[in-house]
């Protein structure tokens, strides 16, 4: 007998229509609350500046030392921060 | 909001299954090399040159149009999947081969021989209880897997159990399937955590469960299938695999059989812990919990030992992590017969001995740490950050706050509960001292019921 269980499948949803430029974009970048992805975010962060003077970054982290799932009315609050995200989970 | 999603190629995969899981298969995911990654991380200066690498990727990412199929994607469909095959082969020894070939291939199994799930076999496991093969006990992350009676009845099979143990087995399966129980986060998570499974109350002694010397180690047939039935149904029904979305780092040291055991309820000086947690007395029932690999106090058979020496290694222990995350942090301390009465004939109940390592582990507010494992502000602010948002609950924020200032003592765990007190072990034997640094809540008791094969449970 098949030891496993049936899985409900998620309804699927696509991904959001992306910008031509990231020129005068605010761009924001959310660390998962660890070191790796907070320090690699301030590299991009500088890196994306330099590129797109007139974009605006924004580091909004990810409440530390809570899973994705306990985190349900923190998400809608990404995209009252800004145009686009970058999430970076690098521990 | 569009985005971009940054992660090491090593967790790609963990990556993609997670993106399916939620329901956006077309997530647009950046991977960095791990081993050039996980190396440069700890500074800006030699982050530098990995961002630049991916730099061009991550700016695609974020202004390429969009396929059809990303805008789009196709709803996912249920998987289709055999529920009863037949494989043979020219003898009994090549076909029982070739069963265990064909179940590793299909990530079904742990790698250790199993048991063939014949329906005739699964019919004996389900006759255990008196619950229907169809009642649904609840869904597995981090798939979520629905964990029917019956199919936890075939891994039960698979890991050798006997049918009397299976009540123990579905009231475990219940815990971890609980709203309440981060079964995500043990499932997953690089920490390596490892379940724990303590049995409670008469049917302990009934099923043999090992409680005394060599607890956590083979040779008992409830503690090693029982653990099994659990390591294969997680498995299955989470649908997990080690490289794959079970990304625990070194895997888990009791990999195969968690740390299953029963509480000596008999040599216990105190009420047994169900009670203690609101069963009555003679219920029995199954505590699932989490935590990192166990380290041992008292000395065994070569070195003298007193309850309160014991006590207070544990506190000097537990303070010299300061404050971390007290909102989350659990301690599931297992005493051996011999310590709990040592420390019950100096005065000691579960309850004051909860106490009294609840106060003094407490931490002077001038030692808190100035950062937080995760960078963001001091353990001050990520403290009032937990009161604030309600991880630290209403009741016990007080405590906290009136105690974030000089001459403060913070507590390390939100209130004494967060102390499980439990006995078992041999005389002589060595204390354990497990720990889960959690995210979330990781401690359920459930009650055992359903039972037909033995007088307690049913």
């Amino acid at each position: 007998m098949n030891p496993r269980g049936e899985i409900p499948p998620p309804p699927t949803v696509g991904i959001n229509p992306r910008p031509a430029d990231l020129a005068g974009k605010k761009i924001v970048l959310i660390d998962n609350g660890k070191y790796g992805a907070s320090n690699f975010l301030e590299v991009l962060g500088e890196m994306l500046k330099q590129r797109y003077p007139s974009a605006t970054i924004v580091r909004y982290p990810k409440p530390a030392a809570q899973t994705i799932t306990a985190l349900p009315d923190w998400y809608p609050t990404v995209k009252q921060q800004g145009d686009l995200f970058v999430f970076g989970v690098g521990d | 909001m569009p985005g971009v999603y940054i992660t090491a190629d090593e967790f790609m995969h963990d990556a993609e299954s997670a993106s399916k899981d939620r329901g956006m298969p077309g997530l647009r995911t950046v991977a960095l090399p791990a081993h050039k990654y996980y190396r440069a991380r700890a500074t800006l200066d030699e982050l530098r040159p990995v961002v630049a690498a991916q730099f061009a990727e991550i700016v695609g990412h974020l202004t390429r149009p969009l396929s059809d199929e990303e805008a789009r994607p196709a709803q996912i469909q249920p998987a289709s999947q055999e529920e009863n095959f037949r494989i043979s082969g020219s003898d009994f020894l090549d076909a029982f081969e070739k069963v265990n070939e064909a179940f590793l291939d299909s990530r079904w199994s742990d790698a250790l021989p199993i048991v063939p799930p014949t329906p005739e076999l699964v019919k004996a496991m389900l006759a255990g209880t008196t619950r229907s093969p169809r009642d649904v006990i609840g869904q597995v992350a981090p798939k979520n897997g629905i964990a029917t009676v019956e199919k936890i009845a075939i891994n039960a099979v698979m890991a050798g159990a006997k049918p009397e143990y299976f009540p123990v087995i579905l009231a475990a399966m219940e815990g971890f399937t609980r709203k309440t129980y981060d079964l995500t986060h043990v499932q997953a998570s690089t920490g390596s955590f490892t379940p724990i499974v303590m049995i409670d109350g008469p049917i302990a002694q009934e099923l043999n469960v090992n409680s005394g010397i060599g607890m956590l180690g083979h040779g008992w047939r409830a503690n090693s299938t029982i653990g099994r039935a659990l390591r294969l149904s997680l498995l299955n029904l989470g649908q997990t695999w080690p490289q794959v979305n079970d990304m625990a780092l070194t895997g888990r040291i009791a990999a195969y059989t968690f740390y299953t055991f029963a509480e000596d309820t008999a040599r216990s000086p105190w009420e047994p812990y169900n009670v203690s947690r609101g069963f009555k007395p003679g219920d029995s029932t199954v505590t699932v919990a989490t935590s990192w690999n166990p380290t041992t106090y008292g000395g065994g058979a070569v070195t003298p030992w007193t309850g309160q020496g014991v006590i207070d290694q544990m506190v000097e222990r537990i303070k010299s992590g300061n404050v971390r995350w007290p909102h989350a942090q659990t301690y599931f301390l297992v005493f051996i017969p011999d310590c709990a009465v040592d420390l019950a004939n100096h005065g000691y109940t579960r309850r004051s001995l909860q106490e009294y390592l609840y106060e003094k582990t407490r931490v002077p507010y001038e030692n808190l740490p100035k950062d937080v494992l995760f960078g963001q502000g001091s353990e001050e602010d990520f403290i009032r950050a937990s009161v604030a948002d309600g991880r630290i609950r209403p009741d016990r924020a007080p405590i906290f706050l009136d105690n974030l200032k000089p001459g403060g003592r913070i507590p390390v765990v939100q209130s004494p509960d967060d102390f499980h007190i439990v006995v078992a072990g041999g005389s002589p034997g060595y204390n354990l001292f497990f720990n889960y640094p959690g995210t979330n809540h990781a401690n359920e008791t459930v009650k055992i019921t359903g039972a037909t094969m033995t007088k307690a449970g049913r």
